[in-house]
Order: structure tokens, then sequence, then C-alpha cells
């Protein structure tokens, strides 16, 4: 669990709200790891894979992607398959954020390789229930070295 | 075919007595003027002899030498007035009297003895050229040709007439199906002259009959036209089909273009290729439609997607903010409860009139606020939930297979054994058909009517629901009557429509459920009613036409593909 610490999440989330309620909710279940905000699928991919304006980017720790499925220029599944068609960030385990439970749009995300898909509840308490999964699953998957 | 047969026998039986007639004219007048001519002969030979043995026996040394009495005897008239001779012979052949001209080798003879008081004193013999019986009977020959020929004519004739007229028939029910056909027909020649053009041909064309007749067909099409007609006429004429069709494009009088379809075949004269017979169906309008139904498809499809993409914005876009709504009202609560215990702690500072007003707002108004704006926002999902089910079950994919509908309603009924109990409820299953169908639909079509029925019986009363079909060449209608509450006359169609709930509101329900069906129902191209009276219970019926569920149902995509 140690380990984890040095863990970087990234959140691709456009809508700010959600962001904020996600990142307080991490907080709230003892997640403290670094939380990078970033609103957009194209810059989620620059980052992710160091193109574009974070080409510069210092080589990161290991890093856990919580991504949504509705993002502008690239939504959650373009992203979804640049990260997991590229050898350097296949590995990363991706965590989908629905708006929907919509069966359909949950199996494309799964047959794209992400880890597991989270629909983002109204009902409060189940929000808090879905992030405390998602704390647990934290502790228990396996994160990849990033080289 | 019958006609050549007939007109054929009466022309032999017509050629056979023309000739017979020609021969027996003669032949007959031969026969009976010779007869005539040769008993008449006899009798004048006889006569004449009868006179000279008068003049014999009255002097009968010397008779010999009354030439003149015995010429006058031969001079008189004969029955004949051909020409022949006539004379007197003594019994020793010496010529005692001759009258008129020897006729020659060709004449009728007769002669007659002269007696002398019984003893032959010589004969008498008269002869007659042949020669005009001859001529006569050549006459009568031109006469029986005449009349042969006049038979050949004369016998068939009524046939020929009826023949030409039945054939006249045949030409005018030819001529009237063409004239009269809403199709062009153009008859050309080997060569693709036109020899026939009918009334649409020249209407469809512009051109007056003069102007086509005898002309080349191919200044009426269009190049790829002409091409794909001239390969037409060489595959019947070289390859012997009997009908080719091919699109083409008509030039028209006035340079305006038609879309043909057309239909080319042979026709034979004597069984022989002798042309060929275009019928052309002007399809400029019907393609016109087939491009309008084709556009009308694609505005279709495109506001069906429209509708699709417009039911995931809804379910998508206006979740998004509910759950802001919903986290953040969960913030404020938690604020609210842990300012409420700061305000405890610093409470006694505060004058009596700004604790109590402070108290107020954290313990009752803002939790009030809290409260409604989160059975707002859980409503609020809730619908949006159920329009974008509504919209899946729409465009759900549909899987047809054989679906025995009394076993579908066993298991339904066996989920809500519960429910029926406690309503202390009697259930009585029909006659229930098998559809080809698809299954889903039908489960929750039905699920939905025995999920109503139940909960709307009436709880004064024990329940009674009955389910059972009809079926007939249309299709098969299915009943689901309870003895429950009714609906009011006014509400019977409302229930089918979305977040439309009828009677007291008492019963938990989202008002999906009969929208469901409906549009379930409405999948599977079929209908569906209620009869319903207020206290004594309804019947709702759907029907599923025979036959209506295609064996590939068209694909739709799920709505995220927007």
């Amino acid at each position: 669990l140690n380990d984890l610490k040095q863990l970087l999440i990234v959140l691709a989330e456009d809508d700010a709200g959600h962001a904020r309620l996600i990142e307080k909710n991490l907080r709230r279940g003892g997640i403290s790891n670094e939380i990078r905000h970033l609103a957009n699928g194209r810059e989620a991919v620059d980052f992710l894979l160091g193109e574009g304006e974070h080409a510069a980017r210092p080589a990161a720790g290991p890093l856990l992607l919580l991504l949504d499925l509705n993002l502008p220029e690239l939504d959650g599944c373009q992203v979804l398959r640049r990260i997991k068609g590229d050898q350097r960030t296949r590995m990363i385990p991706v965590v989908m954020l629905t708006t929907t439970d919509n069966p359909e749009e949950i199996t494309r995300c799964y047959q794209l390789g992400c880890n597991i898909c989270v629909t983002k509840p109204v009902e409060h308490d189940d929000f808090g229930a879905a992030i405390r999964t998602l704390g647990m699953f934290l502790s228990i998957v396996q994160i990849p070295e990033w080289d | 075919m019958e006609l050549l047969d007939i007109s054929r026998i009466t022309t032999r039986v017509a050629a056979v007595l023309s000739v017979a007639l020609a021969l027996s004219f003669p032949a007959c007048y031969f026969m009976v003027s010779y007869q005539f001519n040769s008993v008449s002969l006899a009798a004048e030979a006889e006569s004449c002899a009868r006179q000279v043995s008068g003049i014999i026996s009255a002097n009968p040394y010397l008779w010999r030498f009354e030439q003149v009495r015995l010429e006058e005897i031969l001079v008189r008239r004969s029955v004949s007035e051909d020409p022949g001779s006539r004379r007197i012979l003594d019994h020793k052949g010496v010529t005692v009297a001759e009258k008129g001209s020897d006729p020659g080798w060709l004449a009728l003879t007769r002669s007659q003895g002269l007696l002398d008081a019984g003893i032959p004193a010589g004969r008498i013999e008269i002869r007659q050229s042949l020669g005009p019986l001859l001529d006569r009977t050549m006459l009568a020959a031109l006469l029986g040709l005449v009349v042969g020929y006049l038979a050949f004519r004369v016998v068939p004739y009524r046939e020929i007439v009826r023949a030409q007229k039945r054939l006249q028939d045949g030409h005018s029910f030819l001529n009237t199906v063409m004239e009269s056909s809403t199709n062009a027909i153009v008859v050309l020649d080997l060569a693709g002259g036109i020899r026939m053009a009918n009334r649409r041909s020249r209407e469809l064309s512009g051109y007056q009959w003069q102007e086509l007749s005898g002309r080349h067909y191919g200044f009426l099409l269009a190049g790829a036209g002409r091409e794909r007609m001239a390969a037409a006429l060489a595959e019947i004429s070289g390859q012997g089909a009997r009908t080719v069709s091919f699109e083409a494009e008509m030039v028209r009088r006035d340079a305006g273009q038609l879309a043909l379809s057309c239909g080319i075949g042979p026709f034979h004269e004597d069984g022989v290729l002798a042309g060929f017979v275009l019928c052309a169906e002007d399809t400029t309008v019907r393609k016109r439609w087939e491009q309008q139904l084709q556009s009308a498809a694609a505005q279709l499809e495109q506001s069906n997607t429209e509708v699709k993409s417009f039911a995931y914005i809804i379910s998508h876009d206006l979740r998004a903010p509910l759950v802001n709504i919903r986290g953040f009202s969960a913030e404020l609560n938690g604020a609210v409860a842990e300012l409420t215990g700061l305000f405890r702690g610093v409470a006694e500072q505060l004058e009596q009139r700004d604790r109590e007003r402070i108290a107020q707002l954290f313990e009752q108004e803002v939790p009030e606020a809290l409260d409604f704006i989160n059975s707002s926002v859980l409503r609020m999902d809730r619908l949006v939930g159920s329009v974008l089910k509504l919209s899946r079950l729409g465009h759900r994919e549909l899987k047809v297979e054989r679906v025995p509908v009394a076993e579908m309603v066993a298991a339904i009924l066996k989920t809500m054994s519960y429910q029926i109990e406690l309503r202390n409820a009697q259930v009585h299953i029909g006659e229930l058909p098998v559809l080809e169908s698809d299954r889903i639909a039908l489960e929750l079509i039905l699920g939905n009517l025995l999920d109503n029925a139940v909960k709307y019986l009436h709880p004064g009363r024990p329940g009674r629901l009955d389910i059972f079909s009809a079926t007939d060449a249309g299709g098969t209608v299915i009943h689901v009557r309870d003895n429950g509450r009714g609906i009011a006359p006014e509400d019977q169609e409302k229930v089918f429509e979305l977040f439309r709930r009828a009677g007291r509101q008492d019963v938990q329900g989202e008002g999906m459920g009969l929208a469901y069906v409906k549009a379930m129902v409405r999948k599977l191209h079929g209908q569906i009613g209620c009869v319903s009276e207020p206290d004594c219970g309804s019947t709702f019926s759907f029907s599923i036409p025979a036959g209506s569920m295609p064996t590939s149902a068209h694909h739709d995509k799920g709505e995220h593909d927007r």
C-alpha cells in the first residue's frame, strides 16, 4: 500500500462539478494521492502519451486513469482506444465513469479494454459507495511500473 | 391456324369441282350431240331409202336414170345444216346420184340399204362432218372452263369472306389492343425501321405517324438506350432470345427526355423472323416517385436517428447536472450538519432572537429545502431513466421465435403469485396461441398488463383475472380482463400516454408501463385498446397480426451511436 501513495490519479472529466464531487469523495474515502484533473479528451491523451503541450512532462510514476465517457474533442472511447493502442500506456488501469447505465455503452468500454466501469449515481449515498468501491479497487489493483 | 385449314380445304374442294365442271361440259355436249346426230342421220337415211325404194319399185330397170327425182330426195333439207354428202349407190357400188360435198375423213356416216321387192338394189349413204360438232364442243369446253372458274371462285367465297372477316376481326382486335394500350408498342422490321407505332408511342414521342413511318428507331432513343436496344435486337436475331428487357431514355420531339422500361421480342412471318415488337412503359413518374420515396425514407431515417440521439441527450445530458445537484446538495447537507454542531457550541453567546432564527434556519428551513431538492432530483432521474428505457425498447432489434403464450403467461403469473394471493384473486387462463413473434416484447406487454390487472384490483372484493385469445386469418387478439377498479371513459386513452396515470394515485408507479406496452405492440405491428367500466373492471386487448414479423428485422443500432 505504500507504493500506492506514489500513484498519480489522472481524472479526465469535463464537468467541473462532477470532478469536484469525485475528488471530495475520494478524499473522504481516504485516498490522499495526487489527483491531476484534465478537462478534455485530447488533453488527457496528450498528458498520458507525453505529446503536445505535455511533451516536456517529466516521466511520471505509476498512474491510474479515471475517464469520463463524454468528453469534448475526443470522447472517452476514443481516449481509451488511444491509450490501449499504445505500448507505453496500455498497462495503465482505466476506470470508466459513465453517466448512464446503458448496457451497450458499458459493453463497448469493456470491449475496448477498460478495467472497470462505474456509473455516476444521482443518489448521493450510491455515489459514495461507488467511490468507496473505487478506493477498494485502488488498494487491490496491481499498478504496473511506469517506465 | 384453324382459319388457314378451312380455307385450304374449301379451296381444294372448289378446285376439284371446277375441274369436273370444266371437263363434263364439253364431254356431255359431245356425247349428247353425237347421239342426236347419229340417230337423226339414221332416221333421215331410212326416210330417204324408203322414198328411193318407191322410185325403184316403180321403175326397177330405169330408176337410176331418174336423176332429178333422186337428187330431189337427196336435197330435201336434213335436220342438220352441217356440211355433208348424200349419195345413192346401186348394188354394184356405182354412184347413181350425189349431193353435197365430201366432208372428209372426220365424219359421221350412216347408210341404209335399198330394196327392190325384197332384193337389195343398192344403198343410200349419208355422211355428215363432225367438224362443226367439235367446234361447238370446244365452245362447250370454253363454257365449262368459265363455269368451272366461276364455281372455283363462288364455292369458297363464303368461307373466304368469313375467314377474311375473322382476319379483319383479329386485326381490329389487335389494333384496339395496340391503340388502347397504356404502353407504347412499336413494330420494327428487321432493319429497325418503324412499321407500326401505337397511339401511346405517338403520344410519348410527340411524333405523328407520318414522321415515324419507316424511319430507323435510333432517333427516338438517347445514346446509352440506343446501344442497349441494338444489343437487344442482336440478342434476339442472333441468339434467338424470346424477350429482352432493358431501360432506355427516349428523346421526345420537343427534345425532352423520358425514362422507359422496355421489353422487346421477335415476330415471324411464314416461320421466318420478320421483325420485332417493342413494348415500352413510361417510368419517368415512377422514377420520380421512387426518388421521392427514397428521400422521404432517408428523411425518416434521419429523424429517427435524431429522435434516438434526442433520447440519448435527454438521458445523458440531463442526468449530468442532476449528479451535481444531488452531489452538492449532499455536500451542503454535510456542511449544514457541521455548521449546526458549531452553532451549538457558540449558541450561548448569541442573543435570544438571533439564536432562535439561526436554529430555525439550520434545523428546519435548510433541511426542508434540501429535501425538496433531493426528492425532485430523484424523481427527475427516474423520469429520465424511463424515457431512456422507452427509447431503448423502441429501438431494440426484434428476434422472431416461436412463443407459446400460455407458458409465458403461466411463468409471469408465477412471479406474481404473492401479490395474487394477497389480493385473493382467481386467475383463469383460456385458450392461448403459439405466436411467431419477439419473446421479450411479448413478455413486456403481458407482464405489464398482468401487473396492472393485479395492482388495480378492487380492494373490496375478491379479484378475478381472465386471459384469453381469439385468432382469425388476420392474426391474434389477446385479452386480459380484470374485475378491478376500472378506468373512467375520459381516461381510457390517457393511460397509454407517457407519465400519465389515471384514477386515485394510491398505487406506486411511474406511469410508464402502458406507454412501454403501447410502444412494444406498435413495434410488433399490432394495436392495443382497452374497454373499461369504472368499478366493474377493464379488458385490455392487443392484436398481433399474422405474418407481420419480418424474418430479418431491420437493424437499429443502440442509441449511443449518435
